[in-house]
């Protein structure tokens, strides 16, 4: 049974003067424990696409079930509910809060489980040392390089061991070495059993994938599977 | 959707973002002018008493005090007819004095008959009052007996038009009265009362009587002099004693000193006995100009800050500009331009909004404020303090945001800043709350809880001066439906005319206390229970040997006693009065209040002599008070019949208009504490639009991580307490000092509550924090998550 089931997703950005069709029928369906890389021209809709999948755009139309369950219908409260505990983000710009500490920010990934998860330190410098950063625990993000802070970002969002991790250009803003670094944390993170959906640049990297999925124009122009 | 239709949405919503900051800034702007003009006019008028009549600033008003030798216990606006006369010929730098003397008679016109408030007055006068005429002339006006002048409104009420020179009415005895001058209405900030100024020449005046009878001397004329130039007036005044006490005769006391105040200084000299109209305060005055100054200083720093944060989200533009080649001082220039635009346009409004306002403000204060009496020096001072406004507040921002660095990001607003900024309009308003709140409990203690009895459903009605005929009414009074008790005395609870009176107990020092005379159901109507003893056994008219005299608490300590009781059956003398007479102490009364908060409740007399007797009391039942009232009229016409009208009012009524100027400054006082409160409304919700959008990327990260709306309502709520807190701490004090030192000038007052700090406490924390929640809850669905997360 797949974790993550599209049918027919379109969607269509309001609030501007025009509006804009990024997603014009998208289907897909992704296993757990995949590694899929999206890839495409810029404004194709891959951030879009990732951005439903994640729950932080609602499709304006289609069906959307994630690990069977229709997330277009579910209240908002138990969508926020679902990102906590399912799914985690990683960002092109890693989004880190600014003044708090590289711990805190980490922490954050487990703050809005609403579960009274007990040692709550000790995943949190798991996955810090996970991601090589142990001892950097009370730097503040300006403090850090870039391959560092986006590997604080990696540990905020595999802290709370989430069944599936999206990444949107994890690497764009990284030199070749830390880029190589930052996917080898997330594919070792595939490995162990995490489901993985990366939007590239890099064909290198999608290379890796079990799966690439090359959007264009709003649709999945081309979906080839990696034969293992 | 179609595409028109989202082309309108999205030209709509940009406009409310963009100019829903221009919004908050005009209207946080127009409220505090608004405000800031209206206190002016009110301070301004406060400031010129009397001011409307020319060389006012040359006029002195003599006054007297009394008591011991070493100690003046009570001051008096009214002294004594023949010291007008003394002055005149003792004084050599007297340029002119002049008497009036305050009566109310009967006076007659074929439109009009009342019992009217009138002055007898000096022919020369208005060479003292320049009191503007628009008929007739002032100097000649009053020099027959028989003449009389009148502001337009009387002459309106009395024919029927304002040129009423050469028409005549009638006084008692059928006296005739032509009159030979009309004068300008007078306006509401003087300390005259009465708009009606008969000839004291007349045999039949009060002055006359005075005049023939020397030994005729006590408080009875206000008395006015201006003096020659270069005068030395203070060294007048010391010699003032002098001459009265050689001129004196008669029984009464001599005054113990004199006071001359200029009359443009009256408004705010200490209350003064038979003061003419109530004094006003000068604390509360500056209380109210620094709190204006505060509203001016805190919508000014919301101005500012709203300038900072809407030309910030502008930085791209300021850089462009820069890259095209704009100097420092152009960009400055720029922002400077549109401060000063908005604050044009605010104070446009808020004219327009005072303009509309006023009639109901002097409606409701009992004021006469007007915005275009001086429209030069108005416009100047308003101009000059909008150009001070948007120079002080936009000149931060200006400096701020054209700084090198600004387009390098680092110009932000730091958290620090804002914080201080919701400080400031918090403590602020705390401190208003507190006040507000303490103003209306002393004025609730004042009118109430204060008095020691029970003036509710008392009417008053002053006697006709035929005695058969109020004989007769009072005791039909005394079987009417719906009256309950009726008891005639001299004066009634808290009004001024009450008369002194100095005595001793052998070996004990000298005390100054009340005397008051009534019917022993007095204290029925009032509901003033027995401390201890018996009530008066009547009244009576023949001063026998010993009379029986009512005491109050203060007087018992005052004159010795241990207790109460220590206190029945003893004998006091009224040493100083020439009289001697003596009188029995047979009850002691609770510490009622006849005089207002302002002055100190003291010892107190009341005796039965039935000759002061010049109002019966009335407690009427609380249901039908309408009939009842219309019973009382039918009653007095018919043992009238119907000559005289009848003067009643309610106590409360009476006791409302002695503490008029409380009531102006607590209703003023609290329109400045809303207009704060809204400001900060203005000011908080500007605060959020600025938070929320610096704050947009972190909440968005947060919302990505999986916190649910709740989660970031909290999120965005838990900075302000700190600040909250702070302000608290810093409005407790400052509350307590400021309201200590208002508490101060009351003689009597209720203590500072903690309920009030508590409840402003509260209250701000609720209404800051219902703001900002207001804004989070309005503004939550809208923030798109992912939207926020692309860019940095
Ligand atoms: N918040 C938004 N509001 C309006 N239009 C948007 C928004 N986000 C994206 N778009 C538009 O939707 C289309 C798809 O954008 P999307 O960000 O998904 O592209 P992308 O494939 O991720 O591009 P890139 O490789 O440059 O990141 C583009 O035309 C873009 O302009
Ligand atoms: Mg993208």
């Amino acid at each position: 049974m797949p974790l993550i089931s599209l049918s027919d997703i379109h969607h269509t950005y309001s609030g501007t003067a025009q509006a804009v069709p990024a997603l014009r029928g998208v289907s897909i369906d992704i296993d757990p424990g995949e590694f899929v890389a999206i890839i495409g021209p810029s404004g194709s809709g891959k951030s879009t696409l990732l951005n439903i999948i994640g729950t932080l755009e609602k499709p304006s139309q289609g069906r959307y079930l994630f690990d069977n369950r229709d997330v277009t219908t579910i209240p908002e409260r138990d969508l926020a509910r679902l990102r906590a505990t399912r799914i985690g983000f990683v960002f092109q710009n890693f989004n880190l809060i600014d003044h708090l500490t590289v711990y805190q920010n980490i922490e954050l990934g487990l703050r809005y489980r609403r579960d009274h998860l007990r040692g709550r330190r000790e995943l949190v410098m798991e996955a810090m040392d996970r991601v090589g950063m142990g001892h950097r625990a009370d730097h503040l993000p300006r403090q850090l390089s870039g391959g560092q802070q986006q590997r604080c970002a990696i540990a905020r969002a595999i802290v709370g061991q989430p069944a599936i991790v999206l990444a949107d250009e994890p690497t764009g803003n990284l030199d070749s070495r830390n880029a190589a670094q930052t996917l080898g944390i997330l594919k070792e993170l595939n490995d162990k059993g995490t489901t993985l959906i990366i939007v590239t640049h890099a064909l290198s990297q999608a290379d890796q994938a079990s799966r690439t999925i090359e959007m264009h124009d709003g649709r999945i122009h081309l979906s080839s599977r990696r034969l293992s | 959707m179609t595409p028109l239709l989202s082309l309108l949405l999205y030209i709509f919503r940009t406009v409310v973002a963009r100019w829903g900051v221009y919004l908050l800034m005009v209207a946080g702007l127009t409220l505090s002018y608004a405000a800031a003009i209206v206190v002016t006019l009110y301070v301004h008028d406060e400031l010129t008493h009397d001011r409307f009549m020319a060389q006012a600033d040359r006029v002195y008003m003599l006054t007297a005090r009394y008591g011991p030798p070493d100690r003046g216990l009570v001051a008096s606006d009214r002294t004594p007819a023949g010291m007008a006369k003394w002055m005149a010929s003792d004084v050599a730098e007297i340029d002119q004095v002049a008497r009036i003397v305050a009566i109310e008679w009967p006076m007659r016109s074929a439109r009009r008959q009342v019992r009217e408030r009138f002055y007898w007055a000096d022919p020369n006068i208005f060479k003292i009052l320049q009191l503007p005429a628009v008929e007739g002339d002032l100097a000649t006006a009053l020099k027959a007996p028989g003449s009389v002048v009148m502001t337009q409104r009387m002459a309106r009420a009395y024919f029927g038009r304002p040129d009423a020179v050469g028409l005549t009415l009638t006084t008692k005895d059928n006296q005739p009265l032509t009159v030979t001058a009309i004068l300008k209405d007078l306006p509401a900030n003087t300390h005259l009362d009465r708009e009606i100024f008969v000839s004291g020449r007349g045999s039949y005046s009060m002055l006359a009587v005075f005049d023939l009878n020397p030994d005729y001397q006590w408080n009875s004329a206000y008395i006015y002099a201006t003096f020659k130039p270069g005068a030395d007036v203070a060294a007048v005044e010391g010699r003032l004693q002098a001459i009265s006490r050689s001129h004196w005769r008669g029984p009464n006391n001599l005054p113990e000193g004199y006071e001359l105040i200029r009359l443009t200084d009256l408004h705010f000299h200490p209350h003064g006995d038979g003061e003419q109209r109530p004094r006003g305060h000068v604390g509360s005055i500056l209380a109210l100009v620094v709190v204006t100054a505060a509203i001016l200083a805190l919508a000014g720093i919301n101005f500012s800050g709203l300038v900072l944060a809407e030309t910030q989200e502008r930085g791209d533009e300021m850089a462009i500009r820069k890259a095209l080649g704009a100097r420092r001082i152009d960009l400055i220039w720029q922002i400077l331009r549109e401060a000063l635009w908005v604050n044009l346009v605010s104070v446009v409004l808020a004219l327009a909004v005072v303009e509309r306002l006023l009639p109901a403000l002097n409606g409701g204060l009992d004021l006469d404020l007007h915005l275009w009496r001086h429209p030069a020096v108005f416009l100047g001072v308003l101009g000059a303090t909008v150009v001070l406004v948007t120079v002080l507040s936009g000149l931060y921002p200006a400096f701020a945001v054209s700084r090198p660095a600004a387009n390098t990001g680092t110009g932000r607003l730091s958290a620090l800043r804002w914080r201080g900024w919701v400080v400031a309009q918090i403590a602020l308003v705390v401190v208003l709350l507190i006040g507000s709140h303490t103003m209306n409990r002393q004025w609730q203690y004042a009118t109430d809880d204060a008095l020691n009895f029970n003036g509710d459903h008392v009417v008053m009605i002053r006697f006709s001066d035929f005695p058969n005929d109020d004989a007769d009414f009072v005791a039909h009074l005394r079987d009417l439906k719906g009256v309950e008790s009726v008891a005639e005395s001299f004066g009634s609870p808290t009004m001024d005319n009450v008369r002194p009176a100095w005595i001793r107990r052998p070996g004990l020092p000298l005390i100054s206390l009340t005397r008051n005379s009534a019917h022993p159901d007095f204290f029925k109507v009032f509901q003033v229970p027995l401390v201890a003893g018996r009530h008066l056994s009547g009244t009576f008219s023949v001063p026998e040997v010993p009379p029986e005299i009512l005491i109050n608490l203060s007087a018992v300590k005052a004159l010795g006693f241990a207790t109460p009781e220590a206190a029945l059956g003893q004998e006091i003398v009224y040493e100083t009065d020439r009289t001697t007479m003596r009188s029995r102490i047979v009850g002691v009364l609770p510490d009622l209040r006849f005089a207002t908060v302002y002055e100190p409740k003291g010892p107190m007399i009341f005796d039965n002599f039935s000759k002061y007797l010049t109002v019966v009391n009335v407690r009427i039942s609380p249901t039908d008070t309408a009939g009842t009232l219309a019973r009382i009229d039918a009653l007095w016409s018919r043992d009238n019949g119907g000559s005289m009208p009848m003067q009643r009012w309610f106590y409360r009524d009476y006791l409302l208009d002695q503490y008029h100027d409380l009531h102006q400054q607590m209703r003023v006082f609290n329109l400045v504490a809303g207009v704060a409160i809204i400001l900060s409304t203005l000011g908080l919700t500007g605060l959020c639009i600025f938070l929320t959008r610096r704050q947009a990327r972190d909440l968005a990260i947060l919302r990505a991580l999986g916190a649910t709306f709740g989660d970031i309502f909290v999120q965005r709520l838990t900075p302000f307490f700190v600040p909250l807190l702070i302000a608290n701490a810093i409005a407790w004090p400052a509350a307590w000092l400021v309201l200590r030192s208002w508490l101060g000038s009351f003689a009597e007052h209720i203590p500072l509550s903690a309920v009030s700090f508590l409840g402003a406490a509260v209250t701000s924390v609720v209404f800051a924090l219902l703001t900002v929640a207001a804004h989070s809850a309005l503004t939550a669905g809208k923030v798109s998550v992912s939207a926020s997360l692309r860019h940095e």
